[in-house]
């Protein structure tokens, strides 16, 4: 099930600074608490993606691609 | 006891008494070591409206917890203080081996306070602590005065931090110094020191730092020692140093050149690396357990300069009274960096102060009559060796601009246009790299900073600025390639936020910037390792960030405690206005300026700083544990932004 709807996953794909956006929206679909959102937001986005695949929203694949190639994959593995 | 020493001394030279204070677990969790506790002992007990120069002021002195082991160049020694540059929150660091010697001496702290009857060294002999007198080494220059001590207490071995002429002149950006030339350049603590009649402090130690997982903590040294051979910034620094930057510079338009009116110059390949190396590099250095070894020894060899010598250059202790000055003959610029040191001062914010004047000069605000005669013209290297000795001293004309840039101005009389060409904020004047060309994030640190302006090093986004050379890393951490170009917004409010708070713990951990999130062959989940395996301790990456953080907000809130907030969160206006000028061909920022203002509301976001005032919000700091600094900052976020207030126009503190 995506996590996040298309609609959002395009908004994150074009801002500026997406980061504490994406976070939110996260913590919005349920997939982190307060402690989730601040935890990623001091340690990083490879953390965040480690979590994510951990939970098993995303797959190893996904999670290969959001590293490598970052956000814009990880919004697009979130929302399908 | 593992990693720390477990107490701090405490030196207060009116009473002559020496005290040395436990420091609990609880305590050094929460601020670990050099920057944090060094800030805490600010916070706490130098009121913001407090003379710097008050006997009641302090000066600190930090390690931190694997300081003086074999992690990668853990000896660093954080230098705290009211800075009477700014008249807020100051720190500035410096590497040698004075650091690792303080922690085998038994201690990770010391805070000196009151002021001497007459001038005073102290000497720290293991658990035996004296104060002597030092009336002999008075106007000494640091390598004289570090002789003398060594001589007069029999031991070559020992290391000491001594200050120059500078520091007992008053000279409000004085530097602090150990090893002779490892220097703490920022902010002013010299002056403290030297306002306390304190000379020097030498050290002896003959302990050692317990390790408490030692095959953990070597096994983690030794995989980061085999990256080291491989990191590719490693390879620079160490063959031509931090020099190495100069030809990027120039190519990129960073180079600040007649006052940042440019970023490049035809002739600044002569003061490069590559040339030094070729020329007057005598031999390389390192500090303690270092991997790199990025400090140069000079001695000059031909021309008006021969026979000088001395430790460095740096690429910040050069430019600013080289290319900023417009001065671009390479011995000319050795010969003032070996001036400067000796006088034990801070290389950038001298440089800083006569650029200024040069400015003030061209554009007629002062004359040959306000400079005693001296013709304050682009590259007039005669009038420059001068002022520095003029500064040094307090004579003349350097008696004003030993006060800084931003207080000079006003002694002057010069109003807001004079405070227009300082190229400071909040009472400090700005490294030599302009932001239009070395990158946006970079130039946030100079608004944000809380040292004041200058933040090269204390929140400098290298994810931005040497990223270039990791490539993935900026994904990996940022989750965007993207923030690796200088010149856009993307992505720099979140990569400021995590390297200041990076930057924050590798300043408790006192370990070098260069080794860690400059170069990244150390990144945080290795400080995390070697820090838990020194200690004994278990804490997650996410606790160790969440200490940073609660560090930068501490400092933040000292600046708060004086009003100084979101309208003091600016840079120059040169930067904001005046589109970078070609100097050079191919120059990389032609037409450039710097939108501060587009990522500073995105930063505050992640500090959860108040939209209005730009303090830290009370829930913040009461999510970092800081209820009482939360109760400080109260009743003054209605006054910051009362009608009286928004009329202050604030350059210093």
């Amino acid at each position: 099930m995506a996590v996040l709807t298309k609609a959002e996953a395009k908004r994150l794909s074009e801002l500026d600074d997406f980061y504490m956006p994406l976070l939110d929206s996260l913590k919005k679909a349920g997939v982190l608490d307060d402690a989730g959102h601040r935890r990623y937001m001091l340690t990083g986005y490879y953390r965040l993606v480690e979590y994510l695949y951990t939970k098993k929203l995303i797959s190893a694949k996904d999670a290969e691609a959001a590293l490598a190639e970052g956000f814009t994959a990880l919004v697009a593995s979130l929302s399908s | 006891m593992y990693g720390w020493c477990g107490q701090r001394l405490r030196v207060d030279l009116s009473k002559g008494t020496i005290i040395k204070e436990p420091l609990s677990y609880e305590y050094r969790r929460k601020w670990i070591g050099g920057r944090g506790m060094n800030s805490e002992v600010i916070y706490r007990e130098v009121p913001p409206n407090l003379d710097p120069f008050d006997p009641d002021a302090r000066v600190c002195f930090g390690v931190g917890p694997i300081s003086g082991t074999a992690a990668p160049a853990s000896g660093r020694v954080t230098v705290s203080c009211k800075s009477p540059l700014t008249g807020g929150f100051g720190d500035s660091n410096m590497g040698g081996h004075w650091g690792a010697e303080l922690k085998y001496a038994g201690y990770d702290q010391i805070i000196v306070q009151g002021r001497a009857p007459k001038p005073v060294y102290i000497w720290i002999d293991d658990d035996n602590v004296e104060i002597r007198d030092a009336r002999h080494l008075w106007g000494k220059f640091p390598r004289e005065a570090d002789a003398m001590i060594k001589q007069e207490l029999g031991d070559e071995d020992i290391h000491i931090v001594v200050i120059g002429p500078a520091g007992e002149n008053l000279v409000r950006f004085a530097s602090t110094f150990n090893d002779v030339y490892r220097a703490a350049g920022r902010t002013g603590h010299g002056a403290v020191i030297g306002s306390k009649n304190l000379k020097a402090i030498a050290v002896r130690g003959s302990g050692t730092v317990k390790i408490a997982r030692p095959k953990e903590f070597f096994d983690v040294c030794n995989r980061l020692r085999q990256k080291f051979k491989t990191d590719p910034m490693r390879k620079f620094l160490y063959e031509i140093g931090s020099l190495s930057l100069i030809n990027v510079a120039n190519h990129d338009g960073w180079l600040s050149v007649n006052n940042f009116k440019q970023g490049a110059h035809p002739e600044a390949w002569r003061m490069s690396g590559e040339e030094h190396s070729k020329t007057v590099l005598k031999h390389r250095e390192g500090c303690f357990a270092c991997p790199i070894c990025c400090g140069r020894f000079t001695e000059i060899k031909e021309g008006k300069y021969a026979g000088e010598y001395g430790g460095g250059p740096e690429y910040e202790h050069s430019v600013p009274t080289g290319p900023r000055v417009g001065v671009f003959d390479p011995n000319a610029i050795w010969h003032n960096m070996i001036l400067t040191n000796n006088y034990g001062m801070d290389g950038i914010e001298t440089g800083g102060v006569i650029a200024t004047a040069m400015e003030w000069y061209e554009k007629g605000l002062i004359t040959s009559k306000d400079t005693g005669g001296l013709e304050l013209t682009w590259g007039n290297q005669e009038v420059v060796e001068k002022l520095i000795t003029m500064i040094a001293m307090r004579e003349g004309f350097g008696d004003v601009l030993a006060d800084g840039a931003s207080r000079a101005a006003d002694r002057l009389g010069l109003g807001d246009e004079g405070h227009k060409y300082t190229i400071a904020t909040r009472g400090m004047t700005l490294p030599g790299d302009d932001p239009r060309g070395l990158g946006f994030a970079y130039g946030v640190g100079f608004a944000i900073g809380t040292r004041g302006g200058c933040d090269h090093l204390r929140c400098l986004a290298s994810l931005e600025l040497s990223g270039f050379m990791y490539p993935g890393l900026n994904t990996k951490i940022l989750g965007d390639e993207r923030p690796v170009k200088p010149t856009t917004t993307v992505g720099k409010g979140y990569c400021c936020f995590y390297e200041e708070n990076q930057k924050a713990m590798v300043d408790c951990l006192n370990v070098c910037c260069f080794t860690t999130h400059w170069s990244y062959a150390v990144l945080t989940a290795d400080q995390v390792d070697y820090f838990n395996a020194v200690t004994g301790m278990d804490i997650t990456e996410e606790e160790f960030m969440e200490i940073g953080e609660r560090i930068v907000n501490l400092e933040r809130a000292y600046w708060a405690r004086l009003l100084s907030g979101k309208r003091e969160d600016t840079i120059p206006e040169r930067f904001q206005k005046e589109p970078m000028p070609k100097s050079v061909d191919g120059q990389t920022n032609v037409g450039y300026v710097f939108p501060v203002e587009k990522i500073l509301p995105g930063y505050y976001k992640y500090r959860d700083y108040d939209p209005d005032t730009g303090f830290p919000s009370e829930r913040r700091l009461k999510m970092l544990g800081l209820e009482d600094v939360a109760k400080d900052l109260a009743p003054l976020r209605a006054k910051y932004n009362s009608e009286s207030e928004k009329k202050k126009k604030k350059y210093y503190y």
